[in-house]
């Protein structure tokens, strides 16, 4: 498919006025097909407002290029920047942006208003906002004023005025972290459901890993404004490119030890006294030095002491240290070899504070960095 | 002089609950606050209108009631033209300080244009600098020997001059600019605290520069500015230097002017005054009522705008340079010029027009007599007393009924209501009110300073109020909660949790209230006795006796001295925005 938004080389950095660190975002490269729900993950500060406001052509970039269906929008070299009321882009703002001194319906009907390219006559304005509002489940409150809506309604209508000239993409800034638990699930659904619907190419951005695993297509986790790692959700939580990324998305066990050699495909990792954990990598990894691995806690199954086990994977000898109920699963944090394990059972197996349990795991499932 | 808001709607509607409150000391609190209150800001509008409607035989000697006052009123032939001017120089004058201060907060708070310090250097001096001051600094420029008329003089040897300044027009012009700083202030609070992502909404629809700038910035800055022009209308309308100075040598006569001619007639005529008075008092306060559903509105509308975020600026492009522009144009039309020509006449014995002949005249006596004679010293000590015994009292005055009112305690609303009376006051005749009540007061308080603190603290308890309020309003009722389950009473939960937390606040009204007791002149004028002059009453009296010289040198080194107050002012209000919007 043809390439729908390139983005290369991407670099905007703030000069601090006073002290602390420079902020911005570093040399971005991504390359998106039409139609992809595509997000930007990373902690707060790490550059991902600054990237979409770049896009958006409210930040001027330093430096790199951006082209939207082949249409340049960005390029420091030939010195080309279309501004933002000239991109036809749709925004969702954090803080919703609603115009107080209009109505529903205006809010939505000011991009049909003020667009320069073609004149739209008031039938058509009205059956477009009508659809905007439908495609949001807000039909019938265009009358209401602005300064009468919850904050989901503010943010369907910020979603209804983003979508209404049909925009080549849609940008959505943190659009949930302002809605309470509840809201959030549903807007969750409901989003994913309209960009499915509509097909409008989406940049996402959101610090919430849940919500970017749920909703993308793909997704680039961002640390200190540069892109570490750009795959589906998939990948990102299966094959962290990182230790950053193995982090930041999902909870890790970590382990560190030194290299004791190869076995086959596995690399083994001294991590204590004759403990020894097998680590399938195609990385190339040097065959001594110091290590970290990383087990996600679901890879972990928790064995009675001196039950069998069968398969071949990593066995690690552990003692519990606090048992957490939470209802559908149970949570150990368990001390094995030294290091501080977090484990999820789903089976209704007990152990108790203070039991010596094994631990094992896949050699596929322990990740060395 | 700030932006006072009426509060009534929203405090009746809430249920109170005082969880934990022991209900004693509130109740007393309340209590003594509302009888404070009620005996400062009533009898002064009572005596009027009991004046108003009272028979005088010989001139002193009251009589019974009787309606001749307003009929006299409505027969005299100044009414209709002083209400006419009053409306007009008002409504013109409020025109020219909201489109020269408006675009100027706009450019420095919204904008990348250049030299924005110097705006704010501006507005600081000029918050410290009495009005009169000013108001002679234009009179100069504009007037005979001033820069403009000589060098049309000069130029075609006509003796007219080319601008008339004790006019109406020249009231006009010198009254715009004179309220553009505060009207600058005000609104770049405004502007600051808008979200700068409704306008980037605009743009992200499409919307040009221009479009966005109309149709949102100006739309969403709308009540705020609408509600600060009839502020700004009800001041003119009550302004009394400038009526004083440039329009009773031209003639002109406005509602204040007229007032204080009945009042220099010997003997006065003080129910007709006084009748003339409570005309001007029902039309400030039917007005006041507008102005508070308006700021309401516009309140309503602040709090949907929303803030908190980092404003990012417009970039003005080529236009930048304009911008610079506007904003050179101001310091040079609002700060430079004036204190220039102030500085001019402050160097000479006697006013002369900016020519080399001049020069030789030079000298620094003025500024000589003014540090030796303690007759100047005396008149600084009575300033300083007054300013620093009225913010003290008003401040503290003010702390407790602005946690009261915003938090809603019993009482909350007659206290919120009695706060806001003396708005319906101009200076002047406030000053009046407290003459008349001096007279008939049982202690000998006629001619002293005490006169003039009292009518002060009547004249400033709505702005402490503002103060307090919102600085109350910044502080999370859990914190109170907290002292009070930790068993601390009424008391100590006020001065030992809230008035720490407050101290900003307070300390940014306290030199507020300060600034303006030291420069208002129309409510000491008519109470100012031999020995309890202050600066600005003072330098009324030496310019309307031709004493131009030492006017300049007093009033220069007075504002230095101020401006280094208002310049602590502007550093700590900008400060507490700074805590709240995260700039
Ligand atoms: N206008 C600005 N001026 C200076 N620094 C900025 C500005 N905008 C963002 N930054 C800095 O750039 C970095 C990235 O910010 P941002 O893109 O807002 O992060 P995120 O949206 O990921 O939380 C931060 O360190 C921030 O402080
Ligand atoms: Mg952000």
């Amino acid at each position: 498919m043809k390439p729908s938004l390139k983005i290369e080389g991407l670099t905007k950095i703030y000069a601090s006025a006073g002290t602390g660190p420079k902020g911005g975002v570093n040399d971005i490269d991504v390359d998106l097909p039409a139609g992809t729900f595509f997000t930007l993950l990373g902690p707060s500060g790490c550059g991902k407002t600054t990237t979409l406001r770049c896009l958006a052509g409210l930040e001027m970039p330093d430096a790199g290029r951006i082209s939207v269906d082949g249409r340049i929008l960005f390029d420091d070299a030939s010195h080309t920047f279309v501004p933002a009321n000239h991109r036809n882009f749709g925004m969702v703002f954090q803080s919703y942006a609603i115009w107080p001194h209009m109505s529903v319906f205006e809010n939505v009907a000011f991009p049909l208003r003020v667009a320069k390219d073609r004149k739209f006559s008031s039938t058509e304005v009205k059956e477009m906002v009508e659809r905007a509002l439908n495609t949001v489940s807000l039909s019938g409150y265009g009358s209401r004023p602005a300064t009468q809506l919850s904050g989901g309604q503010q943010q369907r209508v910020a979603l209804a005025r983003a979508i209404v000239r049909q925009p080549k993409l849609l940008l959505l800034d943190e659009p949930l972290s302002n809605l309470d638990a509840s809201l959030r699930d549903e807007m969750c659904t409901e989003l994913r459901r309209l960009q499915r619907e509509t097909g409008i190419t989406t940049i996402y951005v959101t610090h919430d890993q849940t919500e970017a695993l749920e909703m993308s297509d793909k997704i680039a986790v961002m640390e200190a404004g540069r892109v570490v790692q750009c795959a589906s959700p998939r990948e990102i939580y299966r094959a962290p490119a990182t230790m950053f990324v193995a982090d930041f998305v999902g909870s890790t066990n970590w382990f560190e030890g030194q290299v004791a050699g190869r076995e086959g495909r596995d690399l083994l990792v001294r991590v204590g006294d004759g403990v020894t954990i097998a680590c399938r990598t195609d990385r190339p990894i040097a065959d001594s030095g110091t290590v970290r691995i990383a087990v996600r806690p679901e890879a972990i199954t928790v064995h009675g002491d001196g039950a069998a086990i069968n398969g071949n994977g990593n066995r690690l000898a552990g003692k519990i240290q606090s048992v957490g109920f939470l209802g559908s699963m149970t949570r150990y944090v368990i001390e094995a070899a030294a290091w501080r394990c977090l484990v999820f059972e789903h089976r209704d197996q007990q152990f108790a504070e203070g039991m010596t349990v094994s631990l094992s795991f896949a050699a596929e499932d322990a990740l060395v960095f | 002089m700030t932006h006072i808001q009426t509060r009534n709607a929203s405090v009746s509607a809430w249920p109170r609950l005082w969880l934990g409150q022991p209900l004693g000391q509130g109740n007393v609190l309340a209590f003594v606050l509302v009888v404070v209150l009620a005996l400062l800001v009533l009898p002064p509008l009572l005596v009027l209108l009991r004046i108003s409607f009272t028979e005088f035989h010989a001139g002193f000697r009251e009589g019974g009631f009787t309606f001749q006052h307003y009929v006299g009123l409505i027969q005299s032939n100044t009414l209709f033209r002083s209400t006419v001017n009053s409306v007009l120089f008002a409504a013109l004058s409020t025109v020219i300080s909201l489109i020269f201060g408006g675009i100027l907060a706009w450019l420095v708070e919204r904008t990348d244009v250049r030299f924005k310090p110097l705006a704010f250097l501006t507005s600081v001096v000029s918050m410290g600098t009495p009005y009169i001051l000013y108001v002679t600094g234009w009179l100069f420029l504009l007037g005979k020997a001033g820069p403009l008329n000589r060098t049309w003089f000069e130029l075609t040897g006509s003796p007219a001059n080319l601008f008339e300044v004790n006019s109406l027009a020249g009231m006009v012009l010198v009254e715009g600019f004179l309220w553009s700083p505060l009207v600058f202030l005000l609104l770049s609070a405004t502007f600051r605290a808008a979200n700068a992502e409704m306008e980037e909404a605009a743009r992200m629809s499409g919307a040009s520069v221009a479009d966005t700038i109309l149709r949102v910035s100006f739309q969403l800055a709308r009540p705020a500015i609408v509600a600060l022009a009839l502020f700004v209308f009800i001041r003119n309308l009550e302004a009394f230097e400038v009526p004083a100075l440039v329009g009773i040598p031209g003639n002109v006569s406005v509602l204040t002017t007229e007032i204080y001619r009945g009042m220099k007639h010997m003997p006065p005529d003080i129910g007709f005054v006084s009748a003339y008075a409570m005309v001007m008092v029902a039309v400030i306060a039917i007005l006041l009522h507008y102005y508070g559903k308006l700021s309401d509105r516009a309140e309503r509308f602040a709090s949907i705008t929303g803030k908190g975020f980092r404003p990012r600026p417009f970039r003005l492009g080529r236009l930048r340079w304009l911008g610079g522009g506007i904003i050179l144009f101001n310091f040079f039309i609002v700060l430079v010029l004036p204190l220039g020509a102030i500085f001019w006449m402050s160097v000479l014995p006697f006013v002369q027009p900016i020519r080399p002949s001049a020069f030789r005249a030079i000298t620094w006596e003025n500024y000589q007599r003014v540090l030796t004679d303690s007759y100047y010293w005396g008149l600084a000590g009575n300033t300083l007393i007054v300013a620093g015994t009225v913010a003290t009292l008003v401040v503290a005055l003010t702390f407790l009924t602005g946690w009261v009112v915003a938090r809603r305690k019993r009482g909350a609303r007659i206290i919120d209501q009695l706060v806001t009376v003396p708005l319906v006051f101009p200076g002047l005749v406030l000053g009046i009110a407290m003459l008349q009540l001096a007279l008939r007061a049982p202690v000998p308080i006629y001619g002293t300073l005490w006169i003039i603190i009292l009518g002060f603290i009547i004249r400033y308890v709505p702005y402490g109020m503002r103060y307090s309020f919102s600085g109350v309003l910044q502080i999370h009722t859990e914190l109170e909660q907290a002292a009070a389950v930790s068993g601390a009473n009424t008391r100590e939960m006020l001065f030992k949790v809230v008035a720490p937390l407050l101290v900003p606040a307070l300390a940014s009204g306290w030199i507020f209230v300060f600034l303006i007791a030291t420069k208002e002149m129309s409510m000491p004028l008519l109470l100012a006795g031999a020995q309890s002059q202050t600066i600005p009453v003072a330098m009324f009296e030496l310019w309307t006796s031709g004493q131009s010289g030492e006017v300049a040198a007093l009033g220069l080194i007075w504002a230095a001295a101020m401006t280094v107050l208002s310049a602590s002012f502007y550093a700590l209000t900008r400060q507490a925005s700074a805590a709240t919007f995260g700039k």
